[in-house]
């Protein structure tokens, strides 16, 4: 029983790490995604400008204003919801944490111990050839662990749908998102390639920088390629949720959903690099 | 299809539109083409863009209602969880105090 209690709490405790360490990595893609679409304009209305005229220019400047600012709000609001699913993770986190200190346990053994120093005869009760002092900390280990895996259980019951809803929007959020966010970079690289093309071309001397620039930008392709690990590690939650449901979410399925959400970090990470 | 699928199709379009513009080779056509034709390709380039942003914007918006609309149950799931958080850390207080209790008894009143 107490094995069982501690395997549910454990499934519930991966979970509850994997959504918290999800949502702060989320935040960090909503930021690029953020930074990539003014980053993005600029380049493209600076490439434009030449070729406008003045009031083609204002007209065009004033509606992508408007329009970043939509982005940047709708952008915010999606982060804001994200934090407070991380604290509902967190609490999830803090109620199923099998290693955190048994207060109860110590707290009952501390009543046990007061109890025993009034009775000589509860200080040396014994069951069996242990002493009963001994046994509390193990009585009330499992009751705490069955008092939590009951009180999750009827919070799964209780919000199974939701969650499941709210991790399919999320995934359909950053699959928005990243898709957005994969064209900004790119056509940030197809700019900065098209410069070192004109530099070549022009009839001026080459910078001196032009060879090693030149390599950097012919290496940031990997990091605009995988602009799309939110959504994956998104879905891959998604199934851990559903696998905890199911009581099945083991070491394995775990440790796969936590690689997926570092490279989600780490790709979000490279890409700030590619949409500065 | 329904309107997030017709949605998510033409942003796809027109994000491929956008990259094949600003692309060297786009690019290359556009310079070498007359400057009338240079200033349409501009604005038409703006525009798709500007059309990229809006459509991407109403995608994001739509799902950002759907995410609020849950936020209700997000809550009330965090403050059921730290409810039984509490009522947990409040069994704990119960035995401590308990246990403070007989401490001073056993000091006050040595009983058997």
């Amino acid at each position: 029983m107490t094995g069982c209690a501690t395997t549910r709490l454990n499934q519930f405790n991966n979970l509850a790490q994997a959504g918290v360490t999800y949502v702060t990595a989320s935040q960090t893609v909503i930021q690029d995604a953020g930074t990539a679409a003014v980053n993005t304009d600029s380049a493209l209305l600076i490439k434009v400008r030449p070729n406008l005229d003045q009031s083609q220019r204002r007209d065009g400047v004033i509606k992508s204003d408007k329009l970043l600012k939509q982005r940047l709000q709708v952008l915010q609001l999606i982060s804001a919801h994200g934090k407070l699913l991380q604290a509902y993770f967190e609490a999830l986190a803090s109620l199923s944490d099998p290693k955190a200190t048994n207060s109860a346990g110590a707290a009952a053994q501390d009543v046990y111990d007061s109890l025993a120093k009034m009775s000589p005869a509860l200080k040396n009760a014994k069951m069996g050839s242990s002493s009963v002092s001994s046994f509390i900390p193990t009585v009330i280990a499992p009751v705490v662990a069955n008092f939590k895996v009951h009180a999750l259980n009827e919070e799964l019951k209780a919000r199974s749908s939701a969650i499941a809803n709210e991790l399919a929007l999320q995934e359909a959020a950053f699959s928005a998102i990243e898709a957005e966010l994969k064209t900004d970079a790119q056509e940030q690289q197809n700019f900065r390639e098209t410069d070192s093309i004109n530099q070549f071309v022009a009839p001026t001397a080459l910078p001196a920088e032009w060879a090693s620039q030149r390599l950097t930008l012919l290496s940031t392709p990997a990091a605009v390629a995988s602009a799309d690990a939110a959504s994956k590690a998104a879905t891959h939650l998604r199934s851990a949720f559903t696998a905890v449901v199911e009581n099945r979410l083991d070491s394995a399925g775990f440790a796969d959903l936590m690689s997926d959400i570092s490279n989600m970090l780490t790709t979000a990470q490279g890409i700030q690099g590619a949409v500065k | 299809m329904d309107a997030s699928d017709i949605y998510s199709l033409t942003l796809s379009q027109l994000d491929a539109i956008e990259l094949s513009m600003t692309s060297p080779e786009g690019d290359a056509l556009i310079q070498a083409a007359l400057p009338s034709e240079r200033q349409k390709a501009a604005q038409m380039l703006l525009d798709v863009h500007q059309a990229r942003l809006a459509l991407g914007n109403a995608t994001l918006q739509s799902i950002a209602d759907q995410l609020k609309a849950n936020e209700q149950a997000i809550v009330a799931g965090t403050a059921d969880v730290q409810a039984a958080l509490t009522a947990l850390n409040d069994l704990t207080q119960i035995l401590s105090t308990v246990s403070n209790l007989i401490g001073v008894v056993t000091q006050i009143a040595p009983m058997v």
